[in-house]
């Protein structure tokens, strides 16, 4: 499999459920890599990458994946035949080994000879580090476990795109780090889109980071770029400051600011989650000044 | 043997569906997952037990089934036991260590058809697991122990006869298979999994075929117990006779046919009708249709059998029919195809599909409609021809003044029904005349197809006097015995037209007629002949009856009264050789309806057992 149409690009975007506004006119592209979507919760990253993952249509708006369009049946099969997809709650069947889980799933991704498709259901579990428990129930297997089967499934047969919706909650630090090293090697070549509310994920795994609020795009750009927004704006004191927007006690007993600092500020170097946390700021004040105006 | 019959299957079930596994992955075998299937084997046993125990455990102890029941339950207990929660485990895998892990090269992309094989293994080894299949199975297994071991040693009959109950023992696992498939179908959008199943590249009209090549499971499961079904009736003694001809074949493949059948219909339920008890009121619904398929029009002919999944058995006999059975069983092929090409409907309905629908339907329609044809003109006239000269096309025997006379498919049961005759016919004076046991048409007309009907006329069915209808199947030697006994002294072996019986409360004859259908039978099997149903009744009619009164079926053709019952009692305690003599000496007394029993009594030195109970005739029962 070759990456160098692992393009996705999207155009327009737009999702309503009922009154909803879930996407609103979305224009996007991701380069192979990985790519992460940052949002509060409701701000529309599953939405989004569901209909990537060609399980849910767009109301309006152009896509295109992987150099095909999803919305005709052909370009729709074309790209589910080179996806991996974790959803956020992906159903499993408890009764079920993740073995034959993973079996199930590799047959719906058209493995048929049973052979090859027995040697590659054994490398994702290896990868995810299951190989011992692979027999063993579903049901029977702890939450973190679980989700590592759901990216065991995605996994299958190195997709170019992989489309995982919060792959690393429920997941412990050290797990964490392996699913990033995972990432590393056996996505290399792939477009990655995922989405996450860790912000240290970002920061150590992405090229490339959107921030989507209230379903509208409000960044795109790098990790740095991103941590950047925040720069100048984030000091340590030993009170709290009542005009920072947002203030919070570290481990190391100093209170940590984000807004604009006071003359002779601590000033310190911003992280993603700085960046992050200034952009949701002046948001959450656009949207009070709107409804109070 | 009744347990080995029940453990035995199911340990071999485990060893090879275990040990497979166990060789596939290398690791130790996961008995765990057969805790579904001994499950519901233990609910059809202990379903078993209640029927068998209901019934009167006749022939069939209770704890047989109880014994078993507790076994497979507590085995299911110890299988199911939960086990807990696995700790989250270490994430050992490396990155290192998957670089030393390469996959295969898959090929080329599977085609659809491949890739719905490999998903018909994946839901056939699911519906081996669920317990709703599990019940099927056990339900299999009471069968073969009931009918294969328990009451298979009564069986008598013609092996056409026993085979054309297939469809019936085939049904409830079909029921149950109907419950299962739709459980699996619904499984992916009960566990949230449709989202992740969709993103794949497997058109879920795929997924609906995967479904439906789960079929030859329950098809294998069905044929091999009818096959061994037929072995053990073999084994256990059964005395089954005449040929195994094609439409044999026929009957058995609609009943596997009918495994198929059940996959689709789980399927398309499925597929259109996600609610859980769906498959329940279906099963239900096509149980009441076959039932009401299998009763239009009473007791006359009914050509609309055949439409019926399990059509109606132990009617008229074959020489007197023109079944359809490769008719029945394009039908059943038809119907099952139409209802699959109905789930593949629900996501693809492209040309392809179209056809084959057009294609099932056709084949259903063009069988529906052959399996209710009229009957052709030369099967027409070979079972008129039956009808009214039966000799024609008979084999016979004698024994002493009583000729046996049966249709050639029955001519296995010759030597029974001889052997059952032998010793009556022995004791029979030289006046009491000489009897023909035949094989006739003794039903209705219009209980025959009207092609056949329009070649007969009433006086057909008349027969010499000297004629005693022989029956048919179980029937045969049965009653070959008490029919001739009471002819030979002048007693019908029907009651009337209005199912009226003959009260023979205080005559002579009706006690020599008992003691003549007891000859050769041993002492049990003679006093329960000539003793009451329910002798402590308040009834005189219930008392003076050796039929159950409160059968829905019962028709009795004679009636004693209790007392004539105790004096035939009296008189199978005597020695043979005394009774034979004094009855020849003086048969044509003794078979005069005017002369008593405590006269017969008298004669042969026993006490008079009168006064007789006044016993008044009430018409009985034809189901």
């Amino acid at each position: 499999m070759t990456s160098s149409i692992s393009t996705v690009t999207v155009t327009g975007l737009r999702k309503r459920f009922g009154a909803t506004v879930a996407l609103d006119g979305i224009d996007a592209a991701f380069t192979p890599g990985v790519n992460g979507l940052l949002g509060p919760n409701g701000a529309g990253k599953t939405t989004m990458l569901r209909i990537l993952a060609t399980v849910l249509p767009a109301d309006d708006g152009r896509l295109e994946v992987l150099g095909d369009d999803p919305s005709t049946g052909g370009g729709r099969l074309t790209v589910r035949r080179r996806l991996g997809y974790l959803p956020q709650e992906p159903g499993f069947h408890r009764h079920f080994s993740g073995f034959e889980f993973v079996d199930y799933v590799a047959i719906l991704k058209e493995w048929a000879d049973r052979k090859p498709r027995h040697d590659e259901v054994r490398r994702v579990l290896t990868l995810v580090g299951l190989e011992a428990v692979m027999h063993k129930r579903i049901g029977q297997l702890s939450g973190g476990m679980r989700r590592r089967v759901g990216i065991a499934q995605a996994l299958l047969g190195r997709p170019d795109l992989l489309v995982l919706d919060e792959p690393t909650a429920g997941l412990d630090p050290e797990q964490r780090l392996r699913f990033r090293e995972l990432l590393g090697t056996e996505a290399s070549g792939a477009t990655v889109l995922l989405s996450t509310h860790q912000t240290d994920d970002v920061a150590a795994l992405c090229q490339h980071v959107v921030v989507l609020l209230a379903g509208q795009i409000r960044f795109t750009g790098t990790p740095t770029e991103l941590a950047a927004l925040a720069s100048g704006r984030v000091w340590l004191a030993g009170e709290r400051d009542p005009g920072a927007d947002l203030a919070w006690i570290t481990g190391e007993g100093r209170v940590r600011h984000i807004g604009e600092p006071p003359t002779g500020a601590q000033l310190v170097e911003p992280t993603v989650e700085d960046g992050y946390l200034i952009l949701a700021g002046r948001d959450a004040h656009a949207n009070s000044e709107a409804l109070a105006s | 043997m009744i347990v080995l019959v029940l453990v035995v299957p199911l340990l071999v079930a485990a060893l090879v569906y275990g040990g497979r596994e166990a060789m596939r992955r290398r690791e130790s075998v996961d008995l765990r997952r057969l805790a579904p299937l001994t499950g519901g084997a233990a609910l059809a046993l202990a379903f078993g037990a209640l029927t068998v125990g209901g019934a009167g455990s006749d022939g069939a102890p209770v704890w047989l089934f109880v014994a078993p029941a507790v076994v497979l339950t507590a085995g299911t207990l110890a299988l199911a036991r939960r086990g807990p929660v696995t700790a989250d485990g270490r994430w050992t895998g490396s990155a290192a260590q998957a670089a030393t892990l390469t996959a295969d090269d898959r090929g080329t992309v599977a085609s659809a058809a491949a890739v719905a094989r490999a998903l018909g293994r994946v839901e056939a080894r699911e519906l081996s697991r669920s317990p709703w299949f599990g019940v099927g199975v056990g339900f299999c297994v009471l069968g073969l122990a009931l009918f294969g071991f328990v009451f298979a040693g009564e069986d008598t009959g013609t092996w056409d006869g026993q085979i054309q109950l297939s469809s019936w023992l085939a049904l409830p696992l079909v029921g149950m298979v109907v419950l299962a498939v739709h459980r699996a179908v619904t499984r992916a959008a009960r566990d949230r999994a449709d989202e992740l199943f969709d993103s794949c590249p497997t058109a879920p009209a795929t997924r609906t075929a995967g479904f439906l090549c789960s079929a030859p499971l329950p098809m294998a499961i069905l044929g091999g117990f009818l096959v061994v079904l037929g072995f053990a009736v073999v084994a256990s003694g059964a005395h089954l006779y005449g040929p195994i001809g094609a439409d044999s074949v026929a009957d058995v493949a609609a009943a596997v046919v009918l495994g198929a059948g059940g996959v689709a219909l789980g399927v398309a339920l499925g597929r259109w009708v996600r609610f859980g008890l769906a498959p329940v009121v279906a099963v239900v619904a096509i149980g009441i249709a076959g039932i009401q398929l299998n009763t239009i029009g009473g007791s006359g002919w009914n050509r609309f059998v055949p439409l019926s999944t399990a059509p109606a058995v132990g009617g008229t006999p074959p020489m007197f029919t023109d079944r359809p059975v490769w008719w029945h069983l394009g039908w059943i092929v038809g119907l099952s195809a139409a209802v699959g090409v109905a789930a593949l409907a629900r996501h693809r309905r492209d040309q392809s599909v179209v056809i084959a629908g057009a294609v099932a339907v056709a084949v259903a329609v063009a069988a529906g409609i052959g399996a209710t044809r009229p009957s052709p003109t030369s099967a027409a006239a070979r079972i008129a021809a039956a009808v009214a000269m039966p000799e024609a096309d008979q084999e016979c025997t004698a024994t002493g003044p009583v000729e046996i006379c049966v249709f050639p498919i029955y001519r296995g049961a010759l030597e029974d029904v001889t052997d059952r005759v032998a010793p009556i016919a022995a004791v029979l004076p030289a006046d009491a005349g000489r009897f023909t046991l035949r094989q006739v048409y003794d039903r209705n007309l219009d209980e025959l197809p009207p092609e056949v009907r329009q070649l007969l006329t009433e006086a057909d069915l008349e027969r010499p006097d000297d004629e005693v209808p022989l029956g048919f199947e179980g029937e045969l030697v049965e009653l070959a015995g008490s029919d001739l006994a009471r002819r030979v002294v002048g007693l019908p072996v029907e009651p009337d037209d209005d199912l009226m019986p003959t009260v023979v409360a205080g005559q002579a004859r009706g006690v020599v007629a008992l003691w003549l259908a007891t000859r050769g039978l041993d002492p049990d099997a003679a006093a329960a002949a000539s003793t009451a149903a329910d002798p402590g009744s308040a009834d005189a009619f219930a008392r003076g009856s050796v039929e159950d009164v409160e059968d829905p079926c019962n028709a009795a053709a004679v009636v004693w009264s209790g007392q004539d019952l105790a004096a035939a009692r009296a008189v199978l305690a005597l020695p043979d050789e005394d009774v034979a003599r004094i009855v020849g000496d003086g048969w044509g007394r003794w078979i005069d309806p005017r002369v008593g029993t405590d006269e017969l009594l008298a004669a042969l030195g026993l006490d008079p057992v009168g006064p007789f109970d006044e016993v008044v005739a009430r018409p009985g029962n034809s189901c």
